[in-house]
């Protein structure tokens, strides 16, 4: 794994909520720079795709903490880069892995709350908040950098680890169709996140099908 | 030319004012980090309780940040109320941003850049973060003039453009786009095999009936179950 993925898993981290929020951490845009980079975009998009549905579907309202799309994207790019992933079977595997290693990524994101929590605690009872707001901002900003570094770095590697493991065990021939019905589950579910409801909704849908269905 | 200073560095500002989000006051502590600097410009001179309590429980839609501190800065300049009224517009824009950036917007813009990246260039996955970036920076420098000149009536503002309407509108445009990439894939299936199609429309209506049967949780961790069962069951048969 080149150390270069290192800082760019930082800035991911950074610009899922601690700044900027450019949407350059969201899944879809992480696997398509990582995919640019790593020269190897369709495969890295595929994951990408699968993990932005998940992160637009699970919405940060209030202080819910929404899981960790950005590192499932990271980690699953960074597993097709690394191991030069060009097939389904292959893919799945990568995206399974990435899914379940999501889970620990996002409680970090909750540890990074409490952490910033007994700060601003500290801060409040030496009476140095007014005077040093400023610090205690950028400390924040480090941390998150730091969690991205750190957590991503080492979660990817866990991924690639396993499905080096993995791998060799589950060589199949994946048909065509069944992914296809997997994406049209995955599809209909996606749509009932829509507000449009009834009629209104399966018009929408169903001319959207029918403009693709003859321009491709 | 100093007014224009001070917005920007505040735009900028905003950009960084999430990084202490916490348990205990959530984006209080950026909230005080943003509007302290902008009432000494105005030369208002907080009492210790007040100053306190600028760190009081926060939390917003980003995009709306430099609006709300805004509206803040000219409530508390004419003695009103203005921490009820930030903890109104606080919760009203959270709801607003949320329901346009988070559940229509990104979704529209998510579909619309994976509907070009398809069908014309994959350079067109660049829409998603470059018309977001737009609207959120164009938010946030017009955000403090904003809240600044209305104050405590700035949703009207919001009312008479009809904002709460426009997520419907992108909620249609990111249907119609879901559509078009279901039509792309049942077209490759059906090249192949007709029954793929009517097994794909299936498949689809199922997982719209789903949605309202069983949680997101349940339903990723299902989806997790189907694919290890896939790759198991073919890697047997081949």
């Amino acid at each position: 794994m080149s150390l270069f993925w290192i800082p760019l898993a930082g800035l991911f981290a950074m610009d899922r909520r601690a700044a900027f929020n450019f949407m350059l951490s969201r899944p879809f845009v992480v696997s398509a720079i990582m995919g640019l980079i790593g020269d190897n975009l369709i495969w890295c998009l595929i994951g990408g795709i699968f993990f932005e549905i998940i992160g637009l579907m699970d919405l940060p309202v209030g202080t819910k903490i929404s899981r960790d799309d950005t590192f499932g994207a990271f980690a699953y790019s960074l597993t097709v880069i690394t191991c030069y992933i060009h097939s389904y079977d292959a893919a799945l595997v990568a995206l399974v892995l990435s899914f379940i290693m999501m889970l620990p990524s996002t409680l970090t994101v909750r540890y990074r709350r409490h952490v910033n929590a007994q700060l601003f605690t500290i801060f409040q009872e030496r009476s140095w908040l007014e005077r040093h707001e400023g610090l205690l901002m950028f400390i924040g900003e480090l941390l998150s950098f730091i969690r991205g570094m750190f957590i991503y770095s080492i979660g990817a590697l866990i991924v690639i680890f396993l499905y080096a493991l993995i791998y060799r065990h589950v060589i199949s021939d994946i048909p065509t169709s069944a992914l296809i019905l997997l994406c049209c589950l995955f599809g209909g579910y996606f749509s009932g996140f829509f507000q449009a409801r009834g009629w209104s909704k399966m018009l929408f849908l169903f001319a959207g099908g029918a403009a693709q269905w003859l321009i491709s | 030319m100093a007014d224009l200073i001070a917005n920007f560095t505040l735009m900028l500002k905003s950009l960084f004012y999430q990084s202490n989000l916490n348990t205990i006051n959530m984006q209080g502590t950026g909230f005080s980090w943003l509007t302290r600097p902008m009432l000494k410009r105005e030369g208002v001179e907080l009492t210790a309780a007040q100053s306190h309590r600028l760190y009081e429980y926060f939390n917003t839609n980003p995009s709306f940040i430099t609006l709300i501190v805004g509206i803040f800065v000219r409530e508390i300049k004419d003695g009103k109320t203005a921490f009820t009224t930030k903890a109104v517009y606080s919760s009203a824009f959270a709801a607003l941003g949320d329901s346009f950036y988070w559940h229509a917007l990104r979704p529209t813009l998510f579909m619309l850049a994976l509907f070009v990246c398809v069908n014309i260039s994959p350079l067109g996955i660049a829409i998603y973060p470059l018309i977001f970036s737009a609207l959120h920076i164009s938010l946030l420098a017009m955000g403090y003039p904003l809240g600044r000149h209305f104050g405590e009536h700035t949703i009207l503002l919001f009312n008479r453009v009809k904002f709460s309407r426009w997520a419907n509108i992108a909620d249609g445009m990111s249907l119609f786009l879901l559509g078009a990439f279901i039509g792309k894939l049942l077209k490759g299936g059906y090249s192949e095999d007709l029954w793929i199609l009517i097994a794909g429309l299936v498949a689809f209506k199922m997982g719209a009936i789903l949605y309202r049967r069983i949680n997101l949780n349940i339903f990723l961790w299902l989806l997790i179950v189907a694919i290890i069962a896939i790759l198991i069951f073919w890697g047997i048969l081949s």
